[in-house]
């Protein structure tokens, strides 16, 4: 009976799967082929004897998790990572609420368009922007001490560096993640609004019952898309702006094992780490989707 | 991968056809073929003639010999700022040109790149490597180990010339580490001259304070506390993050921080963990402390402390012979004729002369492909360079020499390219006769010329593109000047690890120096207390520095 249903879905739809393809193919291609690879995180391997290099087990995996200072990066990343995902939801969530309420279409255009800007910007020329600006008497300090604030040393100090990290991240993209939101908000249906209105719903009453909870299933998914990057806290942007005075709260995985090993081409542990990455942020991505289906009703299939 | 196999494999009948049929090859059923095979072809036939030749008269082949049919090398290089003659580029300068007409070589870029070592990494892993390009050490060995690039063992002792011979002999240790089982696999590029850190301070500002050069430690403590008051940035010793500067200086207390050096009980230990190091960093915190140091230095890099200095905001630092190259052009153009550096040599904590720090300083080695079909031509050409940059003189004239190696073109000479360890100071020494007698005619290479020219186009016209040549090679008390009284009193203090690393410390990256690195920052600016440095170095142990020197010893301490 089942088999039977599939057979008619196919024959009625089968123009949509020829379709898919070759997307598929492309996936195949670029996505699993490659992932033979990872068996160069078992070698030690030599790019001169490539795949045929001499296996060693797990000894990429023993040897980095036996350096002293590599629990501390998956710590520092971690932290400065989770803090990057909060921001940078309730942040543009929170513009594209408050944009949303402004009537003046120039204006609204114009703010949206300048806050977009640095999400165009790599973190190489923001980071000697920054740098100047953010420096014992840079602009930002001097500010600062206009209202009776003594410098901070926002790049040198191991207790605020992560969140300069943090913060000068969501600045960067917030204007992105505004743009989705507006979006989203945008195929509400004004229905809602009217209906609401009619009952006697104020303006604060219409966000927090009808917005709020028709953005969910946007906020939810780009949360469960970002879980995916748990453990990447942004090697340009950390790589372009610590030192090692930071390393004890700023060093992340990334820019440790650049350090470690990839600057001499340590293929290896370079792999290992990828894979450990991924491992981690499969189980991660895998059981956030679950919990989005089981507390919020939320599946993408 | 499949049409240079084909190639090679095309190239291997030839040469059985040419032997085979007493050189008549055949012509007529080729015409299809692309440029790329016709070299081969024209490789594989010029290397049949050539061990013909060999085979007669073993002994006495000259390596300016040219071929009698073009032989085609392609190369790898990294990306260097080329200033070309007019109507000059890449593939056609004065190098190039000499290579075809005086050798009869045709040298073809197989790419050339920014992200040298990166790109040349994928392509040892494809496998898809040019004839001749440059390597360090951790890709010798790769390299050696798969098998991928040629013995030049033969080719070397037949063709190298007396001069490259006697560069490469005098630098024993460097030799060995391009050798595996007795067999030759790399030329080593060798590095140019040995230039330790010397002391640079503001030359307007010594004058203004009164003060000679400092003599021990306590006498340029006077000094930096002096220049504070004068400088705009309100500190005076500029360090970046990576402490290279304050390294520098760390002889100054008996510490070697970036070499290997003998302990009290004979074993080999990390310079940056003996004790001397302690003093060293405990007086630096002090330094911090007063202000001497820049209040955020630790998140300056190198390019941050160069404006800093450029700008006028510090009067002292540690460099090379060379600072007058990096900073100083720009320094003299942005703050006046005055405003410059002077070197002198390191003080010391009791007043004894300075001993200077010596590190493995080969980095570059030039390998040959395993499939090239004329691995002589590389040694030719490296002949060629080393002969240009050392006895040209001798034949052709200053103008002439000159345009091969002014504007940065000596660099278009890579992957062919080894210097001439000693040439600094024997310029130098020659530099220095001339100005002393003013007898020009001391100067016997062309690059003494040029630099004795430019020294004094500042030293007599104040023209500030000369102050580079004047403080590294000119002035009296210039950089060379400094060093070569260090070497005549063979004040050196030489790395026990002289030659290739072992497996074991390559393994940690930088991540053993960051661990001191990052303590020692905290030290200096005063987040941790001195006595932290005893806690640093078991750190430092047990995060794999013993591992490392217990390989340093097996390996050097036999």
């Amino acid at each position: 009976m089942k088999k039977k249903r599939i057979w008619a879905k196919l024959k009625n739809q089968w123009q949509f799967h020829v379709m898919l393809i070759p997307g598929i193919v492309a996936l195949f291609i670029f996505s699993y082929i490659p992932l033979y690879g990872l068996i160069i995180a078992f070698q030690k391997y030599n790019p001169a004897m490539g795949f045929r290099s001499p296996w060693v087990g797990l000894r990429n995996f023993t040897y980095l998790f036996g350096q002293p200072n590599f629990v501390r990066t998956i710590w520092n990343t971690f932290y400065i990572a989770v803090f990057k995902i909060i921001g940078g939801i309730l942040v543009p969530v929170t513009v594209a609420l408050l944009l949303n309420e402004i009537k003046n279409k120039t204006f609204k255009r114009l703010f949206q368009t300048l806050v977009y800007i640095p999400h165009f910007l790599s973190w190489v020329i923001l980071a000697g922007v920054l740098m100047d600006l953010l420096s014992i008497d840079g602009l930002v300090n001097q500010i600062l001490s206009w209202i009776g604030i003594s410098p901070v040393n926002f790049l040198g100090d191991p207790g605020i560096f992560p969140w300069t990290m943090i913060l000068t991240d969501i600045w960067k993209g917030f204007g992105f993640g505004t743009v989705v939101y507006l979006a989203a908000l945008t195929g509400i249906d004004p229905g809602l609004y009217e209906a609401a209105i009619m009952d006697g719903a104020g303006r604060w009453k219409q966000t927090v019952y009808i917005t709020i909870p028709m953005l969910m299933p946007t906020i939810v998914l780009m949360m469960i898309l970002s879980m995916g990057n748990i453990l990447n806290a942004g090697f340009d942007q950390v790589y372009n702006l610590y030192s090692p005075i930071v390393y004890q709260t700023g060093d992340i995985i990334d820019t440790y094992v650049y350090r470690l090993g990839v600057e001499q081409a340590q293929y290896a542990v370079g792999t290992a780490v990828g894979l450990f990455k991924s491992v981690v942020s499969g189980i991660l991505l895998t059981l956030s989707y679950y919990l989005a289906d089981r507390f919020a009703g939320y599946r993408v299939f | 991968m499949k049409k240079r196999a084909l190639a090679c494999l095309m190239a291997g009948v030839l040469i059985l056809g040419s032997v085979g049929c007493g050189g008549s090859a055949p012509q007529g059923n080729e015409a299809e073929q692309t440029t790329e095979e016709t070299g081969q072809e024209e490789n594989a036939r010029n290397e049949t003639e050539l061990t013909e030749d060999s085979a007669s008269e073993p002994k006495e082949v000259d390596w300016r010999t040219p071929y009698e049919e073009t032989v085609t090398l392609t190369v790898a290089m990294e990306s260097v700022a080329f200033e070309f003659a007019d109507g000059d580029d890449l593939t056609n300068n004065i190098w190039t040109r000499d290579y075809r007409e005086k050798l009869n070589v045709e040298v073809v870029t197989d790419w050339i790149s920014d992200e040298y070592d990166t790109k040349l990494n994928l392509a040892i892993a494809s496998g898809d490597l040019p004839d001749v390009f440059t390597v360090d050490n951790v890709q010798l060995t790769q390299l050696m180990e798969a098998g991928l690039i040629a013995d030049l063992t033969d080719v070397y002792e037949t063709f190298a010339s007396e001069r490259l011979k006697e560069i490469e002999g005098g630098e024993p240790e460097v030799l060995a580490t391009a050798r595996k089982d007795g067999r030759l696999y790399a030329i080593p590029s060798l590095y140019a001259g040995y230039q330790p850190n010397l002391l640079w301070l503001r030359q307007d500002w010594m004058k203004e304070l009164g003060k000679e050069f400092p003599k021990t430690v306590d006498e340029l403590e006077d000094i930096l506390t002096g220049m504070k008051g004068l400088s705009q940035g309100g500190y005076s010793f500029s360090t970046p993050q990576d402490l290279s500067s304050l390294y520098g200086l760390a002889p100054a207390w008996g510490a070697y921080p970036e070499i290997w050096v003998k302990g009290e009980d004979g074993n080999i230990v990390y310079g940056a963990v003996a004790p001397e190091m302690k003093e060293a960093v405990s007086a630096w915190a002090g330094w911090y402390q007063e202000g001497i140091l820049k209040k955020d230095f630790a998140t300056m890099n190198s390019d941050a402390v160069k404006e800093e200095v450029v700008a006028g905001n510090a009067g002292a630092e540690t460099y090379g012979s060379w600072w007058g190259w990096s900073e100083g052009i720009d320094m003299v153009k942005n703050l006046g004729e005055e405003a410059y550096f002077v070197p002198c040599e390191l003080p010391t904590v009791s007043g004894e002369k300075a001993l200077y720090p010596m590190k493995f300083l080969n980095e570059r080695y030039i390998v040959v492909n395993r499939d090239c079909a004329n691995p002589e031509a590389v040694i030719k050409l490296i002949d060629w360079y080393v002969y240009i940059s050392n006895d040209a003189l001798e034949d052709m004239d200053q103008k002439e020499i000159e345009l091969h190696t002014a504007n940065n073109m000596a660099h278009v000479t890579k992957p062919f390219t080894v210097n001439n360890p000693k040439d600094d100071y024997s310029r130098y020494a020659m530099i220095a006769q001339a100005r002393d007698t003013g007898d020009r005619s001391a100067m016997k290479t062309a690059i003494a010329v040029e630099c004795y020219d430019g020294a004094m186009r500042w030293m007599e016209d104040k023209d500030p593109d000369g102050v580079g040549y004047a403080l590294q090679f000119g002035m009296k008390g210039c950089g060379m000047d400094v060093l070569t009284g260090v070497i005549d009193d063979d004040r050196v203090a030489r790395s026990e690890l002289q030659g290739a690393s072992p497996q074991t410390l390559l393994d940690y990256g930088s991540t053993l120096d960051d661990i001191l690195l990052e303590g020692f920052t905290k030290i200096i600016m005063g987040t941790e207390d001195i006595d932290y440095f005893d806690t640093l170095i078991q750190q430092w142990y047990a995060a794999g520095g013993q591992d490392a020197t217990d390989a340093v010893n097996e390996m050097y301490n036999s």
